[in-house]
């Protein structure tokens, strides 16, 4: 220890007598060869040979002092740093080469850290907690109808039961999602996401505070502590909401109608047990009674999420083990077949599985395949942009031949020429990266713009942290690797021999590998480029699509007045209020209260029958149905064809209203107005209903714009339609509405809390959502694909002209025109492009396959989009091959020979 | 540990190409490398510390560097001669009973 100290001392004191070290070593060297000399004269040879034979005995001198000073230095710091400088020295010389090389390696790192973050932020980022292997879920898994096992957790009751009873967790926590109204900074009451876990929680977790302390077991006490309730904010939510205030600790804020106190901060690196959901704020368990007006712990029905630390040294199996073996008893006791179906109590089982990444959420389940694809595809287009920067740096080995020979000649070793390709490749690597991970930063928030759920409040909350910097890390280097190796090869190997004697044996047999990228790339960027047409097609059409109502011109609303004391009749009194009062103020043309709103991708359905005599009766009556309120065909400009709308003393499903597909169903043979319908579904609509038709509707569309106007039957407003009914406002613009709704909210229902506004064109742009961002994807990668092979070609022919520059000369010399060059250069060009062509047609044909669900209104083999594909195609592969083409062509025989 | 050992038998700092000279001596020119090599060796044991450089006259007063074995060079030689001894040993006890 002691002598590696006083090594590095003396190797650091070497640095400020280095130009004394460099002439003392070789003053010392010139003794020993001048010695050598003066021995060598005195047995007999001449003076020059004596020197030289002196020269010969001792070695490479360069190559001595070199290796004698490498002794003393930081040896691979410095050949880094100074291949570093050489490196920037080289790429500025070829600012455009290395520009593109940037620019393509930034696009396919940066789409790589974009999608993975989202993957890693969703199913793979560990809980920030100590030992996160040991966490474990706990959940009831059996079928359900027509919802495949959603993790609900288990019962309240047998979750008490199970942390008693259990052997093989240290400890069990549970965990509750909820939402909470808090005033926003401009004083308006918002809803925002909230958990409520029991008191250990956060210690089993293993969490440390940020800021103040996390919830203990002395919150969570029914009625609250005697302090009164505790709230602990999330870190995000802090510094949003509180600018991060300091002083937090001990401030009181008002929660649902209720004053609680601030405790604590999440650190920020914990981003709740829910991935992708944002927790806002974390609420004692019990809190729950207050929120919802009874204590529902203890009814039957409340199901909680239990995450338990396993002993140590215990594994899932074995938890799962024990669990199987009184899981029967504890399922008979507290599962009621009143509340859950006997067909699932039947089979439901007990499972224990790996909580490290937390509690999956309803999102992990539904992006997972479609995230997985699109890694999967930016990774194949990494590899694509890598082997074409590599195609164009071995077109710049080719070019620099003459260097790397004469570097060798002079004793450079191999394995520094190597070295020293491979900085080269790293910078750009490097610079590529930084540029990628900048744009995933600040694109993943574009990016998540997508995964808006229509019928949810919240899109997904990602936030990019510290691993964004780890992938782009380690894709930099290998990329490095991939697109750098083989150049980095060839500079090694030049052998100056072989190279300086001629210049044009070498490479030939290089072309065959290079010339097969190339169609490839073409033919990828023909299936892309197509589908990407196909798919813009299908969306401009689909947005353009008639809906059957005004659809740019209502902003929709959803209400919060299921807490209120108000319910049935004096609940649709309130609602009416609003409605009126709406209407009253500046700017809304129409307003209406309905239950359901069109374009959110799901619809209510029910089978329906006509009564009475001549009704059709037809096997398939399922239809959607909706419950909506006075004024709503009049707000969403749905034209009533006969009869009338509802008015304001229908408050019962006793009327109805069809459109005109239902009633043209129903009644084929008769007006519909004033006959009967009756429901026959016990299942999807258990309260059985005969009313009579009173209106006819036109036809308009309900879950997606996609889909036919299916045929729709409307109901009156009622007392079971609950209190989270949408409001419809019809405005010139979205603001005015905005305006008018908080207004007409403070002085009618001010203690519910404001959620987000929208126009129904949002609504369905958002129900589009994975529909755009493939659209949006196969754009970007389409035009990408189209770059690289622009790119490949012209490396391509770039090196395959500079290799043949001198048969250029010689057929220039002999008589051959300029224009033949330059065609013959361009039919290469051509010949790559249909041999790309075809194969991409392959292509094509399969990708169609995948993309034909998500067209619409166009044909998968559309003509228009064919040709203009293949045109674009075209175009920029010839411009790819001009510029080689041309040079070729201006190739000057006298130079080119000369060279020879 | 040949370097050392050369050091160590003379009682004189010796100069590069001294050192050089008496290699070739002992070894009767079996030992057949690069010359120039010596200097890289030279500096490598200078880093270690196990041998110490001055500069000095040399016998046709010539201005040379003269390489001194210093306590820990004359350590590490006794110590990697302790080694050789014992491979060599062995060596030849199998030999020997083979």
């Amino acid at each position: 220890m002691l002598n590696q100290l006083t090594q590095l001392c003396r190797r650091l004191l070497f640095y400020f007598r280095r130009d004394r070290f460099d002439r003392e070593l070789e003053e010392e060297m010139k003794f020993h060869l001048e010695k050598k000399a003066e021995t060598n004269l005195t047995a007999g040879m001449s003076p020059d040979e004596a020197h030289y034979t002196a020269r010969r005995q001792f070695g490479n001198q360069t190559l001595l002092r070199e290796k004698s000073r490498e002794i003393w230095e930081f040896r691979s710091l410095e050949t880094f740093w100074q291949d570093f400088r050489y490196s920037l020295r080289m790429l500025r010389k070829s600012p455009i080469f290395c520009l593109t090389a940037v620019l393509t390696l930034a696009v396919g790192i940066g789409a790589n850290t974009a999608i993975f973050t989202l993957l890693h932020g969703l199913f793979l980022r560990d809980l920030p907690a100590p030992r996160p292997a040991e966490l474990a879920r706990i959940n009831l898994i059996g079928p359900l109808p027509r919802l495949e096992s959603v993790e609900a957790g288990i019962p309240w009751r047998m979750y008490q039961q199970l942390r008693l009873q259990q052997q093989s967790f240290t400890d069990l926590s549970a965990w509750v999602n909820s939402r909470v109204n808090i005033r926003d900074g401009e004083g308006v009451l918002r809803m925002y996401p909230s958990i409520h876990p029991t008191g250990n929680a956060f210690e089993v977790l293993g969490v440390k505070p940020y800021l103040g302390r996390l919830l203990t077991s002395s919150d969570d006490v029914r009625g609250g502590p005697s302090m009164g309730w505790p709230a602990v904010l999330s870190h995000g939510f802090w510094y949003e909401r509180f600018g991060g205030d300091p002083q937090i600790i001990g401030k009181q804020l008002e929660i649902s109608n209720t004053i609680v106190t601030v405790v604590g901060v999440t650190p920020p690196e914990f981003q709740g047990v829910l991935p992708g959901e944002g927790t806002k704020i974390y609420l004692p368990l019990q809190f729950l009674a207050v929120l919802i007006g009874k204590n529902i712990p203890d009814s039957p029905g409340f199901f909680c999420r239990p995450i338990g630390r396993l002993k140590s040294g215990i594994s899932l199996t074995q938890a799962n083990a024990e669990l199987s073996v009184y899981q029967a008893a504890l399922i008979r006791e507290f599962l009621s077949p009143d509340q859950i179906p006997p067909s699932f109590i039947e089979k439901a089982k007990l499972t224990v599985s790996s909580a490290r990444n937390g509690l999956g959420s309803f999102l992990v389940k539904q992006y997972w395949r479609p995230l997985i694809l699109m890694q999967c595809l930016v990774a194949v287009v990494l590899l694509l942009c890598c082997v074409n920067v590599g195609g164009l740096m071995m077109s710049t080995v080719y070019a620099r031949r003459h260097e790397f020979a004469v570097r060798t000649a002079m004793g450079a070793g191999r394995w520094r020429l190597t070295r020293q390709y491979l900085t080269e490749s790293f910078v750009i690597a490097a610079a590529g990266a930084t540029l990628g991970a900048a744009a995933a930063w600040y694109g993943i928030r574009l990016l998540l713009a997508f995964f808006i759920d229509p019928n949810r409040q919240e899109g997904l909350f990602i936030r990019p942290d510290n691993t964004v910097l780890l992938i782009t890390s380690i894709s930099a280097v290998l990329t490095t690797l991939l697109f750098g190796a083989a150049p980095a090869w060839h500079a090694g190997r030049s052998d100056p021999g072989t190279l300086l004697k001629s210049r044009t044996a070498l490479g030939a047999r290089k072309r065959i590998l290079g010339r097969a990228f190339v169609p490839i790339q073409v033919a990828l960027s023909v299936a892309l480029v197509a589908s990407a047409g196909l798919l813009s097609q299908s969306l401009i059409r689909i947005r353009t699509e008639q809906v059957g109502f005004d659809i740019g011109h209502i902003t929709i609303t959803c209400s919060q007045f299921y807490n209120l004391p108000q319910k049935g009749d004096a609940l649709l009194d309130l609602y009416q209020r609003m409605v009126d009062r709406l209407e009253q103020l500046p700017g809304i043309q129409s307003a209406a209260a309905t239950w359901y709103t069109p374009m959110t991708n799901s619809m209510a359905t029910a089978v329906f029958q006509a009564t009475g005599n001549g009704a059709g009766s037809r096997e398939d009556s399922r239809m959607a149905w909706n419950e909506v309120g006075p004024g709503y065909f009049r707000t969403m400009q749905i034209r009533i064809l006969a009869g009338r709308e509802f008015e304001r003393n229908e408050r019962d499903r006793s009327v109805c209203i069809l459109n005109k597909s239902a009633a043209s169903h129903l009644f084929p043979q008769q007006a519909a107005i004033g006959e009967y319908v009756r429901s026959n579904d016990p299942q999807q609509f258990p309260q059985e209903a005969t009313c009579r038709v009173i209106g006819l509707a036109e036809d308009a569309k309900y879950a997606s714009a996609r889909e036919q106007a299916p045929r729709t039957i409307y109901f009156p407003l009622n007392g079971r339609s609950g209190g989270a009914l949408v409001f419809l406002m019809r405005s010139d613009y979205e603001a005015t509405a905005a305006a008018a709704y908080r207004r007409a909210l403070a002085e009618i229902a001010p203690t519910t809390p404001l959620l987000r506004f929208a126009t129904l064109q949002q609504q369905m742009d958002d129900s589009l959502g994975q529909q755009r961002l493939i659209t949006l994807m196969s754009q970007l990668f389409g035009g990408l694909a189209l770059f690289l092979s622009a790119l490949g070609l012209y490396g391509l022919l770039s090196s395959s002209v500079a290799q043949r520059t001198s048969e250029i000369g010689v057929r220039i010399a002999l008589g051959a025109r300029r224009g033949a060059v330059l065609r013959m250069i361009l039919y290469e060009a051509l010949r790559l492009l249909a041999a790309g062509v075809l194969l991409g047609s392959i292509a094509l044909l399969l990708t169609v396959r995948l993309i034909q669900g998500q067209l619409y209104g166009i044909s998968p083999f559309d003509p228009t989009i064919l040709f203009a594909t293949v045109g674009l195609l075209g175009c920029v592969i010839l411009m790819a091959a001009f510029i080689p083409a041309l040079r070729a062509a201006a190739v000057d025989p006298i130079q080119a020979l000369r060279l020879e | 540990m040949l370097i050392l050992k050369s050091l160590a038998r003379s009682a004189e700092p010796m100069h590069g190409y001294g050192i050089y000279l008496y290699l070739k001596q002992i070894s009767q020119d079996v030992i057949q490398v690069e010359e120039g090599s010596l200097y890289p060796a030279l500096q490598r044991l200078a880093l270690k510390g196990w041998v110490k450089a001055e500069w000095g006259q040399s016998e046709n007063n010539r201005r040379a560097r003269f390489y001194k074995l210093t306590p820990a060079g004359r350590k590490q030689l006794k110590q990697e001669f302790a080694d050789f001894e014992r491979v060599l040993e062995a060596i030849m006890r199998v030999m020997q009973t083979s």
